[in-house]
């Protein structure tokens, strides 16, 4: 649009105009170029297409640095909150998830072990133990049982079969059995002893032995009752059954409780162990979450390393470069005890298994051995009772045989007998009786017996089988023979067969009949069953011979033999039978008499299952040695428990290693991006200190060729233009302004973002800086019609120290911002408190705050109490999240004031969806390109940067519609009222003037009422308020009484509460009031003020002319105008003296000084010596460092010396050196007394103070100034202030 | 504004000075000058702007002549001058002058040849300008001392 302009401009310009045009076009051009060399584009197309996008454009390029600049800080902060807070959020609860879970592994691992043991132990014991022992027990019990419930049977059925009662010798000889029907009765009373009996069935016989003496006392016993033995043996096999069956269960009861403890015992190792490995797992989990704790510590301790703040670039470097180091160290160390870990856990399996797989094998060898021998004492105990048996039947023989004659026993009674006592010896195939018969004797034998002898035919007996000993040769002759006399049925195919010719009974029976006891052959085929057997043979012997008989005495007393012969493959099985669990083991009996080559008498092939156990077999022939090995059939299963228990171990120690090793992958990751983000971080901060700095150069270099394009649009304007070219020349210029204005605020950020903005403490007269302020906002607000005022409260001093530049600037903007949004009604309120007024009591308050906070209360009863009658917000919201306010914390001095000032507008307000990001710089409520309101959007957020800047707060209310209330919060110092008087001098005396004058406030609005109060105060006057006309009619007569009235100088009336008949009367009123004061004093009418915002000329004049008003006073107020209208109106003829009290301290601190002034630049020589001479000092000048240093080369007469700094040939820094040279020599000089202080003007030690003007203050040549021997520093445009308090250290102790 | 009645010169100046401060010709430092004019030294402002006119055009004679030599590599020189130009410049508070000074300067201590010439430019332009409304400014002043009489102390 520029251009379009230009060209126009072009075509209708005057001759002249071509020059200034073209300078503006070249100005434009620089411009441009400026901006392409700095690339940016956009900005250089928008200000092609027209300034106004030109100005977005810029808007937009500062944007998006400033945007990259957040984003790259965004992710460093979200970064540090992270790492700053690892157990917060959900971040923690994941943690004690992670715990929980951990946790609940260990618990569940823990669980299923003690399950296993348990059910391990319980289930294997039961099925071991149970069947083995406490069955087998009762089983053996009952069998024993049976047996002698036998014995009494057979008894009782030889007692039948021989008719023969004489049996007292039987009696006698069964002594022993009787005795154990006795004890059976015994048992049944006293089963516990019974049991142990049982047990020691050894011993039984022993003592069989011993009761033999006592038989003779029964035997009377029984041979009186020879009937009722009948009845009692078969009482006995009945009641004792019974009585057994309870006896077992007693026993088994004993058993159980046996087992029991053993289960018992059992489980507590299996418990100790369960215990072992859990504490194990226990410390093992301990450990490690201890490990993890101090891996913490030592995180937290590393990050807290980090997050000092750094001191210096530097050392924020190394210390990057540390952490760049330290978390590969780390992290191997981690990994090293973590493998160390894994490798102990896997051992600890190892061992586990390897123990646990120990004990089951123990167990299982020890089941084995018991079993075994178990089943070997069984044998035993069977085949003796056999042997006792065929014993018995031995000496049944030599009683019924041998002793009696006739002999009471033929074949057919002892094959009867036998038969029928079979089952009393269940493992003999048979039993047979042979006779000694000598050589001698064969032939008397043989014919008393009707047949020969007979010979065994052959050594293979199997072929015995199906001979008739009919069909056997008869026997050779031999020195004597053994036949077979008696046999059983099952084999009296033998009787007649001479035993002697058979290899084997022929030894057995030698043997048997030199040892007296029972024999036992080899194992050999037996017949007929064609089983392995063995024959048992005992000798029966015609007298009873002593234990200790010779072998020959018993050959000599031999009679005869008993055999029987024993299947050893049916005993065992049947004993087998008897025993549960037979199936899971493997039995055989080997004769290993011969040890080298035993013979198997019983069981299957051998196959290897690892384990045997032997257990001896004694068969009471000390001569043979037979052995019982016991296998298990199975071979040993898998070790489940073991396995189990292990691979969970090593599951669980993997699972943890896991665990830890993705955490500690997962810290290592976050080490890193935590040094990276760092790195991130730190390059961000530079390219955000880079790019606020750019904008910074940017910015000033843009505004120097500005400047020529509005100085010559200006000039432009001002040459002879018609009335189009002028407005294109202002529109131009207008837009020219704008972007000036946008880059002192882009600048302005910039600096305060790159840190280069400092705030100076000053002290200010707070009144007169927001008079300034709002009269130079004035203009805007009158041409919308907005009312504007300030208030200051009267509890803030008049003087404080702060930045009255940077807290002009944020007022500025609020209120400029204000004006920007409000619309043709409405006000703009501007107030300043102190913070504590706020917090304090509401009756504390002053009228304005307390009307300000309490209208909101009771808005509903009347129309709105605000400056203008508008509603607006309800302002303490503004100041509620203010976390300063109330802290008078410990930093308090006495001199700290806070103060809170607010800005209040009744504007458009803010929406609700842009409230939160109204302090972000550039960023708009409306942002959108068709928003109603320009402007860049910088000032909130410059406003909100220098707030922080000073240490205050900054917020806001607002409600669309309605209105908005900005406030902020500073801490600033008081100041002296004397620190700064200069602006205020001016009204000095006017101040004097109007002291105790008394002035009424007609206005219809409480705070418009204050405020104008206020401004009267400031003057001293006092001001009572009237909110209507009427109610002021009856002021001047109510006032009447008290002396008030007479020093009633003017009355202000608002235009609001204006109206013309209510004024004349009010005017009457107080003329007639007047009237009859003057009689009494003469005095002056008070003077009526009109107060309005806004009134045209013409009906200002028509009221001034009607006489109805003095003056007609402007709002918003200035001091000045105040005091110089009421001056005029009263006409006190004073005019102001020109008197300025300030000057005249400075004066009488400079008077009569002498002082040089060093400058090379007559402009700045001219004006510090007027500055200086005003204050009554005497000023030489001189214009080089030379001349100076001339001047002041002692002795000399100077008080003060103020030295520029850049000055050609010899520069202030040099010669303040050469000053300070000089003058330390002659100190030296007077020292050493080399010259006496006459010579140097009596002055013993020479200082000159020398002050540096300089133009920029700028840290490094202050430095460099202090550095040469100057005292101080003045920046160079003197102000007067500045000049006072820095000369003020130097004179006023002197 | 002020309602001192129809004192038209003391509000053209005013406006005038208003005018000059709002476009950023002037800063607050001639305020300062102003402020010490008194009876002791009633053309202290117009004396002092004297002297500055006059060392200006001799400083700005100087640098026209030295970026018009031909062979022209004195920049050392040349920021004296400015230096020199701009501590006057900001003694009597000409505000864009200064800046054109330190912009000026910044071109030549680039040895930026074109920079310094479009500088001195825009320079000679602003201190024209300065110098036209300083006039101007005194015209009025003389103008309404006669007229008054009387002398208002300046505001703030």
């Amino acid at each position: 649009m520029i251009g379009a302009g230009f060209v126009k401009i072009e075509t209708e310009f005057p001759a002249f105009s071509p020059f200034f045009l073209w300078r503006v076009f070249h100005k434009a051009l620089v411009l441009l170029s400026l901006l392409r060399s700095c690339g940016l584009s956009q900005a250089f197309k928008g200000l092609r297409e027209d300034s106004h996008i030109y100005r977005c454009a810029l808007v937009r390029m500062s944007m998006s640095c400033e945007l990259s600049g957040l984003t790259g800080r965004l992710p460093a902060c979200f970064k540090l909150k992270t790492a700053t807070e690892p157990s917060h959020g959900p971040n923690s609860a994941r943690h004690w998830r992670r715990k929980f879970l951990f946790l609940l592994l260990i618990l569940v691992a823990l669980g299923s072990i003690c399950f296993l043991s348990r059910f391990h132990g319980r289930t294997s014991r039961v099925k071991n133990k149970t069947p083995n022992s406490c069955k087998g027990k009762a089983q053996i019990l009952l069998q024993e049982f049976n047996i002698s419930g036998n014995h009494l049977h057979a008894l009782a059925s030889l007692f039948s079969t021989s008719d023969q009662l004489i049996s007292l010798h039987c009696t006698k000889e069964l002594g022993p059995k009787m005795l154990l029907s006795d004890g059976i009765t015994c048992a049944l009373r006293l089963p516990c002893s019974e049991v142990e009996a049982f047990h020691k069935q050894h011993r039984w016989i022993a003592e069989n032995d011993e009761h033999r003496d006592q038989c003779p006392v029964q035997d009377e016993c029984i041979t009186r009752k020879v009937g009722m033995p009948m009845l009692d043996d078969h009482s006995v096999p009945f009641i004792s059954p019974s009585k057994i069956s309870t006896t077992p269960a007693n026993h088994q009861n004993e058993m159980l409780s046996e087992t029991l403890a053993f289960f018992e015992k059992e489980y507590c190792v299996s418990f100790c162990t369960f215990v072992k490995a859990s504490w194990l797992l226990l410390v093992v989990a301990v450990s490690c979450k201890m490990s993890g704790l101090l891996l913490k510590l030592w995180r937290n301790q590393r990050k807290k390393v980090i997050n000092q703040p750094p001191v210096a670039q530097q050392q924020q470097q190394q210390k990057q470069q540390q952490q760049v180091h330290s978390p590969p160290k780390a992290g191997k160390w981690r990994k090293k005890l973590l493998l160390v870990f894994v490798l102990l856990g896997i051992a600890m399996s190892i061992w586990l298994f390897w123990y646990l797989n120990e004990e089951i094998v123990l167990r299982r060898e020890e089941t084995l051995a018991n079993m075994c021998d178990e089943r070997a004492r069984m044998l035993q105990d069977q085949f003796n009772v056999s042997k006792n048996h065929v014993q018995a039947l031995a000496i049944l023989v030599s009683t019924f045989h041998h002793r009696k004659h006739p002999s009471a026993i033929d074949q057919k009674t002892f094959g009867e007998y036998t038969e029928r006592t079979a089952f009393e010896r269940p493992l003999t195939s048979g039993v047979a009786y042979a006779l000694k018969v000598l050589h001698s004797e064969r032939e008397q034998f043989e014919n008393l017996h009707g047949w020969v002898i007979k010979k065994m035919e052959t050594e293979d007996q199997t072929l015995v089988q199906d001979c008739i000993p009919e069909n056997l040769d008869p026997a050779p002759v031999q020195d004597e023979y053994a036949p077979v006399i008696f046999s059983q049925e099952t084999v009296s195919h033998i009787v007649s067969i001479d035993m002697m010719s058979g290899k084997e009974d022929r030894e057995n029976i030698l043997r048997a009949r030199a040892t007296g006891k029972g024999v036992l052959t080899s194992p050999f085929k037996l017949l007929k069953s064609n089983h392995l057997g063995v024959i048992l043979t005992f000798a029966v012997y015609d007298t009873d011979l002593p234990s200790d008989a010779t072998p020959e005495q018993r050959v000599e007393a031999t009679l005869g033999y008993m055999g029987a012969s024993y299947d050893v493959p049916s005993l065992v099985e049947k004993l087998l039978h008897q025993l549960a669990s037979k199936q899971m083991i493997l039995v055989n009996v080997y004769d290993s008499t011969n040890a080298s080559s035993p013979i198997n008498m019983y069981g299957t092939e051998i196959t290897d299952t690892g384990l045997l156990h032997i257990s001896n077999l004694d068969f009471g022939d000390p001569l043979r040695k037979h052995e019982m090995h016991c296998r298990f059939k199975q071979k040993p299963p898998l070790p489940w428990t073991a396995i189990n228990a292990s691979a969970g171990l090593l599951v669980i120690t993997l699972l943890v290693e896991h665990i830890f090793y993705a955490a500690i992958s997962r810290i290592e990751k976050v080490e890193d991006d935590y040094c990276k983000m760092e790195e991130l971080k730190v390059r961000a901060e530079a390219a955000d200190v880079a790019k606020s700095q750019f904008l910074a150069t940017v910015s000033h270099e843009i505004r120097t060729p500005m400047n020529g394009v509005l100085g010559m649009l200006q000039m432009l304007m001002d040459t002879d233009l018609d009335a189009n070219q002028l407005d294109f020349a202002q529109t131009a210029h207008n837009s020219g302004k704008d972007l000036i204005s946008l880059i002192n605020e882009v600048l302005d950020r910039a600096k305060i973002e790159s840190g280069r903005l400092e705030l100076e403490a000053v002290p200010f007269d707070i009144r007169a800086g927001l008079d300034n302020v709002l009269s130079l906002l004035s203009g805007k607000s009158k041409e919308k019609g907005i009312e504007l005022a300030v208030y200051v409260s009267n509890q803030v001093p008049e003087v404080i120290i702060g930045d009255p530049g940077r807290f002009r600037q944020i007022i500025t903007n609020l209120v400029g911002n204000s004006i920007k949004f409000t619309n043709d009604k409405g006000h703009i309120f501007v107030s300043v408190h102190l913070a504590d007024e706020v917090l304090g009591a509401p009756n504390n308050m002053d009228e304005v705050l307390r009307q300000g906070l309490s209208f909101v209360q009771d808005n509903y009863d009347k129309p709105c109490n605000s400056l203008s009658g508008i509603p607006v917000v309800e302002r303490w919201k503004s100041w509620e999240h203010f976390k300063k306010l109330s802290s008078r914390n410990s930093m308090e001095e006495p001199e700290m004031i806070r103060l809170l000032v607010t800005v209040e507008d009744t504007g458009v307000g803010i929406p609700l969806e842009a409230q939160s990001r109204i302090f972000t710089p550039f960023m708009q409520a409306d942002s959108s390109t068709s928003r109603t309101y320009g402007g860049t959007g910088i000032g909130l957020s410059i406003c909100k940067c220098l707030v922080d800047l000073m240490g205050g707060e900054i917020g806001f209310v607002s409600e669309p519609g309605i209105g908005s209330t900005f406030s902020f919060t500073g801490p600033f110092r008081k100041g002296e009222k004397t620190s700064l008087d200069a602006t205020w001098q001016q009204y000095g005396p006017a101040v004097l003037e109007f002291q105790g004058l008394r002035a009424l406030v007609i206005d219809n609005r409480a705070i418009r009422a204050e405020v104008t109060r206020y401004y009267l105060q400031r003057l001293g006057i006092t001001a009572d308020i009237a909110f209507s006309l009427k109610s002021a009619c009856s002021y001047p007569s109510s006032a009447c009484n008290t002396r008030v009235s007479t020093n009633l100088a003017m009355v202000l009336i608002e235009k609001d509460a204006w109206d013309k008949e209510t004024a004349l009367l009010f005017f009457h009123s107080v003329k007639d009031h007047m009237r009859k004061i003057t009689k009494e004093v003469p005095i002056n009418r008070p003077k009526i003020f009109l107060l309005a915002t806004d009134i045209s000329p013409t009906e200002c004049s028509e009221l001034k002319s009607a006489a109805f008003v003095d003056n007609v006073l402007i709002k918003p107020f200035r001091l000045s105008a105040l005091v110089a209208c009421f001056q005029e109106a009263l006409g006190s003829g004073m005019k102001r003296k020109v008197n300025r009290k300030k000057a005249s301290d400075l004066g009488n601190l400079l008077r009569e000084k002498r002082i040089l002034v060093v400058d090379d630049i007559a402009v700045n020589r001219k004006v510090a010596e007027g500055c200086l001479a005003k204050c009554g000092a005497i000023v030489t000048c001189v214009e080089s460092g030379k001349a100076a240093l001339a001047m002041l080369n002692p002795p000399h007469n100077f008080d003060a010396c103020f030295m520029d700094l850049q000055m050609p040939e010899m520069d202030g820094f040099e010669a303040t050196r050469q000053i300070r040279c000089v003058e330390c020599k002659v100190n030296e000089k007077i020292a050493s007394g080399e010259a006496s202080i006459e010579m140097f003007g009596n002055v013993a030690h020479w200082h000159t103070p020398i002050l540096a003007m300089t133009a920029d203050v700028i840290e490094a040549s202050i430095e460099e100034c202090m550095k040469c021997g100057m005292d101080d520093y003045v920046a160079k445009p003197f102000e007067l202030g500045e000049l006072y308090s820095t000369l003020a250290r130097f004179f006023e102790n002197g | 504004m002020l309602g001192l009645g129809a004192d038209r010169l003391w509000a053209d100046m005013n406006r005038l000075l208003a005018l000059l401060f709002h476009q950023g010709v002037l800063d607050e430092q001639f305020v300062q000058l102003q402020q010490l004019q008194d009876e002791s030294s009633p053309n202290f402002v117009c004396e002092v702007v004297t002297i500055y006119f006059h060392e200006s055009e001799k400083l700005l004679k100087n640098l026209r002549g030295l970026l018009m030599e031909r062979e022209f590599s004195d920049y050392k020189k040349m920021g004296i001058h400015l230096n020199q130009f701009m501590g006057s410049s900001s003694s009597i508070g000409a505000k864009r002058v200064r800046n054109v000074c330190v912009a000026f300067r910044a071109a030549s201590e680039q040895n930026n040849r074109a920079g310094c010439l479009r500088a001195l430019e825009l320079l000679e332009h602003e201190y024209c300008y300065l110098k036209n409304k300083l006039h101007e400014l005194f015209h009025i002043e003389q103008q309404r001392l006669l007229a008054a009489g009387v002398r208002y102390p300046m505001q703030n």
